[in-house]
């Protein structure tokens, strides 16, 4: 990184100041494509007291596998609030696996396999409120409630208060930014959450809610705030997220024509799809980690205690791992993207997140087979930390007939 | 009780021991009742005044026989029921000799090793069923129906048979409008298009009983999603990809070992011990982070990760919980 050409130089300015809540998301990956292109795969931003991104796809992965050298602690997401830090995903072995194992158990394959037709029940009936109007919000119409929903019947909410558990859930992630604002939101949603908690200890009934009420992590019973920490944890890992790769994949799909016969004439390759749009659009662009060494990537020197983003946006599109990487291609065999993180934090939830992405896009090709997207270009924004979400996705469609009776 | 639910955990109890051959109870026969021509009821009831196994509808058990075969039969009676298993047996003559000892020379007093319950079959949570039953498949769906009632679901029956006498249950089913009764003495084939012709989103349909009724069913609810039917086949369970499986060779391309898996263990274990380091994480196949890059021989994928085109390629697996189809693998380690 000796000798800069003066565009360059530019660049590295920019990248200086990026953050997610300097730079929208389209700038942060021109940024990163800019770094690789000046030989740059290891960036450095003086936001958030300073940082180096890890950009390249085998850093980054060798980066996310090394959780020694890169700790989770304290947080993954900048700037620090004064929280409690989130089960499992900003613990380091071996206290992590003790609490990995309660989400682990909570999505299985069987859990997806059992929850698909509920999931698809729900989405009908989203579906059902729209299909007669022949256009639709499909980010407030369906993305943001279905993924809420699945998470709630996953643990036990009973489908009365869904709607404000939903609510709620939503208050306290918009105000991420805002630490004394989101330590209020957190407790109202804990009031809620937590009392089903409690009713589960009195009352048990076939739940995860009432198995989360008797487990014990770490020898010993969970308290009122690490209930809080549990169920914000679900709803904030696989609520928003979700519905932000709800969204990239419902647009990826129904803005190409030829992408969608080619899913309907071979539905088997929908999963192909879903996992190429979160190649692309990662719902999170990365997390952060502490070094607790010093160490080198890339001949850029990192001392220990330093962050460290580690970017699977940027390596997502690392050439070297991806031919043509800005191409939405159904044909690259395996596709390891890392947008589920990599390592001991891998998403838990990926099983039902793919469930979720697959399932609605078989029912928007049934129900709206014509369905197109209302916008020349989808447009992203940065909301709470690095998670990377679509503005606005309104559509058309031949408006077509509900198939259950209004409730 | 502080297990998880039993919805997330139901496919996977009992445990298997590692060595290969599933633990067994000795239950004895408490009871036999003949519920139509040819079929009839056998109680068992645990040895030591014990509770049966807790189980869910669509579980079945594994009855082992003094001839050393083993046989597998539905559970029909009532899961919360905790002091007996109920299965009912239709006597096959021309099958394998199975159903005719348990017919003709199990008494009331017999002791037999049961294996299971096991679940292939379980109910998922939907807000309607369409149940269709052939003949002795009709014991699965009494539980089931059951079930579904206690969880306040729509659904309905269809179940045909060769004729009115051989069929069982009629008594308890018959009162329900619910229920359609098709003898095909008098009534000729099941009218599955009544059922199937119009799809419905919210319905899963579960159907069991002989391979030409799954087939005539799978036919007429091919323009359903694929996921709304869910069958039962009466077949070994060797065919399952759960257990502990059995031994294969697995080949180190790079680092020139070759290890030998024995049932029930791993992959990843035996690469683990041998000194070969392979990143992992949840060791149940849901994460992807142990995914190997496959050079020879045809893995048995267990993970939920692959999609169904990957696994089709078989270049690639999740050693930590899929296994060889065949004797050897070769992986790029």
């Amino acid at each position: 990184m000796a000798d800069h050409e003066p565009a360059t130089r530019d660049v590295e300015e920019e990248l200086r100041q990026l953050s997610c809540y300097t730079t929208p998301p389209e700038r942060t990956l021109e940024l990163f494509e800019a770094a690789r292109a000046a030989g740059c795969p290891v960036a450095h931003s003086d936001e958030h007291e300073g940082f180096h991104l890890l950009l390249g796809y085998d850093d980054v992965k060798k980066g996310m596998a090394d959780h020694g050298l890169y700790s989770s602690k304290p947080q993954v997401l900048r700037p620090m609030l004064p929280r409690k830090p989130i089960p499992a995903l900003e613990m380091d072995p071996p206290q992590h696996k003790e609490w990995r194992a309660l989400f682990n158990q909570a999505v299985t394959a069987r859990t997806s396999e059992v929850l698909e037709p509920v999931v698809r029940a729900d989405i009908n009936r989203h579906i059902d409120a729209f299909i007669e109007a022949g256009s639709a919000e499909l980010l407030s119409d369906l993305c943001e409630p279905v993924p809420a929903e699945a998470i709630c019947h996953l643990v036990g909410i009973d489908e009365d208060l869904v709607p404000t558990v939903r609510e709620l859930a939503i208050r306290m992630f918009e105000a991420m930014g805002e630490p004394e604002e989101f330590g209020r939101r957190q407790a109202e949603f804990g009031e809620v959450t937590v009392g089903e908690v409690h009713k589960r200890k009195s009352e048990p009934r076939d739940d995860y809610l009432t198995y989360l009420a008797n487990v014990e992590v770490e020898g010993r019973e969970l308290d009122d705030d690490d209930y809080v920490v549990l169920l914000a944890a679900f709803l904030g890992a696989g609520h928003h997220s979700t519905t932000s790769a709800m969204s990239s994949l419902i647009y990826e799909v129904f803005s190409t024509d030829e992408l969608r016969e080619r899913l309907v004439a071979s539905p088997d390759l929908i999963p192909t799809a879903a996992e190429e749009a979160l190649r692309l659009h990662p719902p999170f662009y990365g997390f952060f980690r502490r070094t607790t060494a010093d160490t080198v990537v890339e001949r850029v020197e990192i001392p220990a205690g330093h962050d460290v983003y580690m970017g699977w946006a940027a390596a997502n599109r690392d050439p070297e791992a991806f031919p043509e990487p800005t191409e939405f291609s159904l044909d690259r065999g395996r596709n390891r993207h890392l947008s589920f993180g990599f390592g001991v934090h891998t998403c838990p939830g990926a099983p039902l997140a793919r469930m979720e992405l697959r399932v609605i896009v078989e029912e928007l090709l049934r129900r709206t087979p014509d369905l197109r997207p209302a916008i020349e270009e989808p447009r992203y924004e940065f909301g709470g930390g690095d998670y990377a979400h679509m503005v606005e996705l309104p559509v058309t469609f031949t408006p077509g007939a509900r198939e259950a009776s209004p409730a | 009780m502080s297990g998880l639910p039993s919805w997330m955990v139901e496919a996977e109890a009992p445990a298997v021991p590692a060595a290969g051959a599933e633990a067994t109870v000795e239950m004895r026969v408490a009871g036999r009742e003949v519920l139509a021509e040819g079929v009839i009821a056998l109680e068992l009831c645990p040895q030591d005044g014990a509770e049966a196994p807790a189980w869910e509808p669509g579980a079945h058990v594994d009855l082992h026989l003094p001839d050393g075969a083993i046989r597998q039969y539905s559970l029909c009676g009532d899961p919360d029921d905790r002091g007996s298993l109920r299965v009912a047996i239709l006597r096959e003559a021309e099958g394998r000799g199975g159903s005719r000892h348990l017919h003709d020379e199990t008494a009331v007093g017999d002791v037999l090793p049961v294996g299971g319950p096991r679940n292939n079959f379980p109910l998922e949570h939907s807000p309607r069923f369409a149940f269709i039953a052939g003949g002795i498949g009709v014991t699965p769906i009494v539980p089931m129906i059951a079930a579904a009632r206690a969880r306040g679901a729509d659904w309905s029956l269809l179940y045909g048979g060769r004729s009115r006498r051989s069929m069982a249950f009629l008594d308890r089913l018959e009162a329900d409008p619910r229920v359609r009764i098709m003898p095909e003495d008098e009534m000729g084939l099941l009218d599955l298009a009544s059922v199937l012709a119009e799809v419905d989103p919210q319905t899963a349909i579960y159907c069991c009983g002989p391979e030409p009724l799954l087939h005539a069913v799978e036919a007429a609810c091919a323009h359903w999603h694929e996921d709304a039917l869910h069958v039962e086949r009466f077949k070994a369970r060797d065919d399952l990809p759960t257990g502990p499986g059995t031994a294969f060779t697995v080949v180190l391309d790079k680092s020139g070992i070759e290890l030998e898996i024995a049932p029930g263990q791993t992959i990843l274990q035996a690469v683990s011990e041998a000194g070969v380091p392979v990143p992992s994480s949840c060791e149940e196949g849901t994460c992807g982070t142990c995914e190997t890059v496959v050079l020879e021989g045809e893995p048995e994928h267990r993970d939920s990760v692959l999609t169904p085109a990957d696994r089709a390629r078989n270049d690639c697996m999740m050693i930590c919980c899929s296994r060889c189809r065949g004797e050897r693998l070769v992986l790029d380690l």
